[in-house]
């Protein structure tokens, strides 16, 4: 016999099985304390504290474990919104289980339950806390996902409606959606078997980009370059009771973000970032530029006008962000969450506009008008993100469509090279001090790429090479060392001269992933585990290289850029 | 103090994550309340510390010495608050410290003075004064020949682990229970290296760990203690974790406090710090093995499994305070000078994300894996390891038996 | 949970917490009083000081590492070779035990102790009663109903102390051990520093006792008030110049001798947490705490000073003369079970022994 959760429930409630709520007190109840840092208990046989039933209170869903993906960005807006609900008056309520979190600091709200982001746990402290209602748009994903079932519970969701974070989280509803406003989006197409998918392929042609619903940093996401990945990719498929989407992937585009927030359908506020990276790698793991330096103003004029279109016809209330590609001057839909994003914290920053505090104005109904868009001239952020492949034994320091970075920093900047040089520092990377080693596939460098390395010549550094990289500078007029591969016994060897320290970075842009050469991936953990810096994309090292040959840091701080 | 300059731990990694946002952001607002001014540097824009309010000013840069020299130079604080962001803020610290550039501007580290905190780090040192203190520690002997392996090991007594440092800078060990594996696996290892550490077994251990708070009049209390799931070899970042001990008879479980408290006075901490043992699941015996002369990732669990906030009490401490001067700032009336006492169990899970990694293993093992944790309270052990369990997201319902699901 | 149905009725309440045993299958009753500690069950269910006593854990998984092997010797894990208590509850009883030295599970040491034991009670929301209304009465009801029981009406400590004068170790300094109901601890720190002990049942008249170096009152249950004989007694020591030291009960009679008065805490000190100040210094101490009355200090008589004050309430802990080698506490420096950090109160023993010896010889 198959029963549902929701049933359970129900039978539980009847035979009146109520877990308690239970006060944290350091002591152990041996005197009095009138603490705010709450658990419940299945063991316990009343309530440590009354509740009002006033409606004054709001409640907050957290975070949740962090994992990559979700992390402390999403603690810095559940905070934030706390703080606001504090100042306007509310009881703020925080439901959270991640020790690692400022969220869970029992001084940051009026009443914190340190319990599990479940539907049934949350609903048995909703029932007893009567809030004005639930904000379930601050704690990434996992809040995220609550919406809906905790709206089919009568629960009243604060911000957007419960039923359109469904319509946008839903893919195939989203792009039908898509479709219906005139948006252009990547083809794309809803797939459960293997021999549909060969026909929709025909069609467009790869690569492909597949990706179950329901995700978050791009887990299960992947880029599919010919037949053989594909069966590859099936092969490894997990059954998800979501669908699977499948749309073309286009090569060297533009990826830009959009973070905004929206009153009613109306967008009151937004920011505009790019991503140094072309698309396909994950938004997580991209270099993020704001205010942009590179988007024409069409572009901004065209990002706006969709922008506006979704924040109508979703009737969006609060905070969500959107992923476009741009290519040849064609804006494209990528992504969209009817949430707080990773990067509110960083673009609040460096406008020094609390976006979050403008989110949860909105949500609790404030009349808010339009606040215009930010935009300096004199300064500008670069988000890094940091990667911890030196952690993990063995595994390959690439990126793509699925996330792995594990944490980000930010830095302000008078231009962009100061800026990304902070950044790049700050993520661990270092300023080569002589040599450096090109290695890895041909295809990807451009005409640009040997500008850049030309820039490093007069600059007065040593190349070395590998065996395909060494012809392919010498046709440009570079001449390299060339060094041999791990396995051949040849000396120069690249691997005695990263032992002995001779390299200082190295850059080695990788081949498709399944179809990988050992000696690459030999090079790039070599490079990990001897800690030499390593870049494998083409866009972030020349814009690296750049930024590394030309001047001097500015020391100031946070308050001194805003003034300006 | 007029002004005082705490650097943060920097991006996110595995082994120094969103803890030390909270360790950072109790100590700002601990200092801020005396009415000190406060200077933070730390490049990760997404924390709450780098937030409005919380510091006075705040720098985004690299915390690189160079970096941190150039606001100190700018800045011209009075002190310096280190254990407040891991070990990266620590280690920036020490190279400070060795460059003269603390003694040139007359910087004072507050809390446990420098010198302790680079005696904790140092193996030799650090062996030589628990040897002094009679505690015991892990013994281990480097050799360079079979020979010599031999000798180390009729020293040592088996079983034995072999740890070398091959190639690719991983760490590799074996486990040796006679002479004939030993020969095997030294074969293996002096291939790759010529130095070699044996180390006696302590397989299967129980992993303890105590929280110690200490003032500067040498006041310490233990805020709680920790018990692992997994036993020793496997890093406490990738266990499960228990608060308070579930196993320790109260004679165990006061030995090691004991010990944690001489060892917090012997290296004059300051502040708080983290004492970890082995303990043997067949004797009273055990092992001294690591201190943390810092905030680390269990003082953040074990603040928020007891309600005890050691990183606001720590920076109070690290301003001069006495623990019994302070107030226990969840009662508002009792004292800070107390240990907790629960009337709850705690677990501590890990999350891996391994599966997004091209090539990783996913072996746990000594060097922590896992980017994130969840921690769950319950009335009972069972209610909190079920609760643990889903809270990780991980389609887990808890701990139960697959067969029996539907 | 097959374990049968067992009832806690509290002479305040008119509600029945049902629960279910462990333990001895019979009903019993006494004094309610709860206990903070996270470990030392064994420790504490030989303490005679809870003589008479139900016993409240707020921690709640008991019987985790069972019970050790419990004998006459004074070595053993143990603070005395009975179980003191009069019944044990708890929220979680674990059934299945493990640790290396184990002997029993606790449970079938309770029974074979007659004691019962009752768990799947709410604890906290029970020490949160005794809190606010004070320590109460109760009783564990297993089949047939008893009447409630008042182990204050009683002088407890001719239950717990030995009948006959004993003499233990050959030591240096001759210390008269009066015994209260003394817990095997105190004698172990004392064997440690070079003692010998003459260990007499309280009621006996130690001031006929000629040939010792220095007086120990120990722990022991109960109202102190009820000791008049003991009390007598200490007022003759107090005459003489030989060192006396107190614990906790102990702490009380010397008070009493000096013309302090005592009252009963709305709830005691029972557990292992509770901080103290060495008076006018900025030395505190976490103690290992269990008693119920507390000395009334706001007036001392004249040569006496407060040797140490509870951090939290201000209440004190323990008492000095001025220029006489007296001193008492009223925490357990012995601790067991507890935190040691107090243990150095016996070197101070030592050393007031040592000094008056030489001032006499």
């Amino acid at each position: 016999m198959s029963i549902s959760s929701s049933m359970v429930r129900n039978i539980r409630k009847t035979l009146k099985i109520f877990p308690h709520v239970r006060r944290i007190d350091t002591l152990s109840a041996e005197y009095p304390a009138y603490t705010n840092y709450l658990y419940m208990s299945y063991h316990a046989y009343r309530h440590d504290i009354d509740y009002e039933g006033d409606g004054r209170s709001v409640v907050v869903l957290g975070s949740g474990v962090y994992r990559i993906g979700s992390s402390v960005e999403f603690d810095w807006c559940c905070v934030n919104t706390l703080k606001v609900l504090h100042s306007e008056g509310y009881r703020s309520i925080m439901i959270n289980c991640n020790p690692e979190t400022v969220s869970t600091d029992f001084d940051e709200c009026e009443r914190l339950y340190f319990e599990e982001l479940t539907l049934e746990r949350v609903l048995d402290i909703l029932e007893l806390e009567t809030p004005k209602g639930t904000i379930v748009s601050m704690g990434g994903q996992i809040s995220n996902n609550l919406a809906f079932p905790l709206h089919q519970n009568k629960q009243r969701i604060l911000g957007s409606l419960a039923t359109s974070v469904d319509e946008v989280e839903d893919r195939y509803k989203f792009s039908k959606a898509l479709d219906i406003l005139g948006i252009e989006q990547p083809m794309w197409k809803e797939f459960s078997k293997m021999n549909d998918i060969q026909t929709f392929i025909r069609e467009v042609g790869y690569p492909i980009l597949i990706r179950p619903s329901y995700v978050l940093s791009g887990s299960g996401m992947n880029v599919i370059f010919n037949v053989e990945e594909l069966r590859y990719f099936f092969d490894k498929l997990e059954t998800s009771e979501h669908s699977v989407v499948i749309s073309k992937f286009i090569e060297n585009a533009k990826e830009i973000e959009l973070d905004a927030v929206a009153h009613k359908g109306d967008l009151i506020y937004h920011a505009v970032s790019e991503h140094i990276e072309f698309a396909g790698l994950h938004s997580g793991d991209a270099t993020l530029v704001y205010p942009p330096q590179n988007i024409y103003l069409s572009t901004f004029q065209e990002i706006e006008r969709i922008s506006k279109q979704i924040a109508q016809y979703f009737h969006i209330s609060g905070p969500f962000n959107i992923q476009f590609i741009s290519k040849n001057n064609r804006i494209q839909v990528i992504e969209c969450n009817l949430r707080a994003s990773r990067s509110f914290p960083f673009i609040s920053k460096v406008s020094g506009f609390n976006m979050i505090r403008l989110a949860t104005e909105v949500m609790l109904g404030k009349l808010t008008n339009p606040c215009g868009i930010f935009f300096s001239f004199n300064y500008i952020g670069v988000k890094v993100s940091y990667f911890s492949f030196s952690r993990l034994p063995g595994t390959d320091p690439v990126l793509g469509v699925d996330m792995v970075s594990t944490g980000e920093v930010g830095c302000l900047g008078n231009n962009f090279y100061e800026c990304l040089i902070k950044a790049m520092l700050s993520a661990g990377f270092s300023v080569p001090v002589k040599h450096l080693l090109i290695s890895g596939e041909i295809s990807s460098l451009k005409e640009d790429f040997i500008n850049t390395i030309k820039l490093l010549v007069y600059k007065g550094y040593k190349l070395f090479s590998t065996e395909e990289i060494y012809p392919f500078l010498m046709d440009y007029g570079l001449t390299s060392k060339l060094l041999s591969w791990p396995g051949v016994h040849h000396f120069p060897n690249v691997f005695d001269y990263l032992r002995k320290k001779k390299i200082y970075f190295i850059i080695n842009i990788p081949h498709n992933k399944y179809s990988e050469i050992d000696n690459n991936y030999t090079l790039r953990r070599s490079a990990v585990d001897f800690n030499i810096p390593l870049l494998t994309n083409t866009s972030l090292a020349k814009a690296f290289i750049r930024a590394f040959c030309k001047e001097e840091l500015t020391i100031a701080e946070w308050k001194s850029y805003l003034t300006v | 103090m007029k002004k005082i300059l705490v650097i943060g731990s920097g991006a996110l990694k595995i082994g120094e994550a969103g803890e030390f946002d909270y360790s950072g952001t109790q100590a700002l607002k601990a200092i801020k309340e005396e009415g000190i001014e406060t200077i933070l540097v730390n490049p990760n824009i997404a924390t709450v510390q780098t937030s409005e309010g919380i510091a006075d000013k705040i720098y985004f840069l690299p915390i690189y010495p160079k970096f941190i020299k150039k606001v100190i130079e700018k800045e011209k604080p009075s002190g310096l608050l280190l254990s407040f962001g891991g070990q990266t803020a620590l280690n920036c610290g020490v190279k400070l410290f060795e460059k003269g550039v603390l003694k040139k501007h007359v910087l004072k580290v507050l809390g446990t003075p420098i010198e302790s905190i680079i005696a904790s780090e140092d193996r030799d040192i650090f062996r030589d004064k628990l040897n002094t203190m009679n505690i015991k520690t892990a013994r281990g002997i480097v050799v360079h020949s079979l020979e010599e392996a031999f000798s180390a090991s009729e020293e040592i007594g088996f079983p034995i682990i072999i740890r070398t440092s091959y190639a690719l800078g991983g760490l590799s060990s074996g486990f040796a229970h006679d002479k004939k594996e030993l020969a095997t696996l030294i074969d293996i290892a002096l291939s790759h290296s010529s130095q070699i550490l044996i180390e006696e077994s302590l397989k299967g251990w129980k992993e303890i760990e105590y929280e110690v708070m200490c003032d500067r009049y040498g006041n310490c209390i233990t805020v709680c203690n920790l018990e692992n799931f997994d036993p020793i070899g496997i890093h406490t970042g990738d266990s499960i974790v228990v608060a308070p001990s579930q196993t320790l008879p109260n004679s165990e479980y006061q030995k090691l406090r004991t010990f944690s408290l001489s060892i917090a006075r012997a290296f004059g901490i300051i502040g708080e710090c983290n004492v970890q043992f082995a303990l043997s699941p067949n004797s009273e015996d055990y092992r001294l093995i690591e201190i943390n002369a810092r905030l680390s990732r269990s003082s953040a669990l074990a603040s928020k499994a007891t309600g005890y906030p050691i990183a606001f009490i720590a920076a109070k401490l690290a301003l001069g305070y006495g623990l019994h001067e302070l107030k226990n700032y969840v009662t508002q009336t009792t004292s800070a000078f107390f240990e907790p006492s629960l009337d709850y169990v705690v677990c501590k899970f890990p999350r891996w994300d391994l599966k997004k990694f091209s090539r990783s293993s996913t072996q746990i093992d000594s060097s922590m894996k896992s980017v994130g944790e969840v921690m769950s309270i319950g009335g009972s052990f069972e209610e909190a390891f079920q609760k643990g369990l889903r809270m990780l997201d991980i389609g887990l319902e808890g701990f139960i038996n697959p067969k029996k699901k539907r | 949970m097959n374990d049968p149905i067992a009832r806690l009725i509290l002479q305040k309440d008119d509600k029945e917490y049902i629960g279910h045993l462990f333990g001895a299958p019979v009903s019993s009753s006494g004094e309610v009083v709860f206990n903070t500690s996270m470990t030392g069950y064994t420790e504490s269910l030989t303490d005679p000081s809870y003589k008479g006593q139900l016993l409240v854990y707020t921690y709640p998984i008991i019987g985790n590492y069972g019970i050790p092997n419990i004998g006459k010797n004074i070595s053993d894990f143990s603070e005395s070779e009975n179980i003191h208590i009069n019944g044990l509850i708890i929220s979680d009883y674990s059934h299945h035990p493990y640790h290396w030295n184990m002997r029993y599970s606790l449970s079938y040491w309770l029974k074979k102790n007659g004691v019962p034991g009752i768990y799947g009670i709410d604890t906290r929301a029970l020490t949160k009663k005794i809190r606010e209304e004070g320590t109460m009465l109760g009783k564990i009801i297993i089949n047939h109903d008893i009447p409630f029981y008042d182990p204050n009406q009683e002088n407890l400590a001719s239950k717990v102390c030995i009948n006959e004068k004993t003499i233990y170790g050959h030591g240096k300094y001759k210390v008269l051990l009066v015994d209260l109901g003394v817990k095997n601890n105190i004698l172990r720190c004392l064997l440690n520093r070079n003692c010998q002990i003459i260990r007499v049942p309280w009621s006996s008249d130690f001031s006929k006792e000629d040939d010792y170096d220095g007086i120990l009152l120990s722990n022991g249950p109960g109202n102190p008030k009820t000791y008049h004989k003991v009390i007598k007694h200490v007022e003759y020591a107090l005459k003489d110049n030989r060192p006396i030291f107190g614990i906790c009960l102990g702490n009380q009679l010397i008070g009493l001798a000096a013309g302090v008065n005592t009252f009963k805490l709305k709830y005691g000190h029972r557990g292992y947490n509770q901080p103290v100040l060495l008076e006018g210094t900025s030395k505190a101490y976490i103690t290992s705490q269990n008693h119920g009355y507390v000395l009334d200090v706001q007036i001392l008589p004249p040569n006496w000073k407060i040797l140490f004050q509870n951090i939290n309430d201000g209440s004190c802990e323990g008492l000095i003369h001025e220029n006489k080698p007296f001193f008492s506490v009223q925490f357990h420096p012995e601790a067991s079970g507890g935190p040691i950090d107090t243990e150095f109160l016996f070197d101070w023993f030592i050393e007031c022994m040592h000094s008056s010896n030489k001032l006499y010889r």
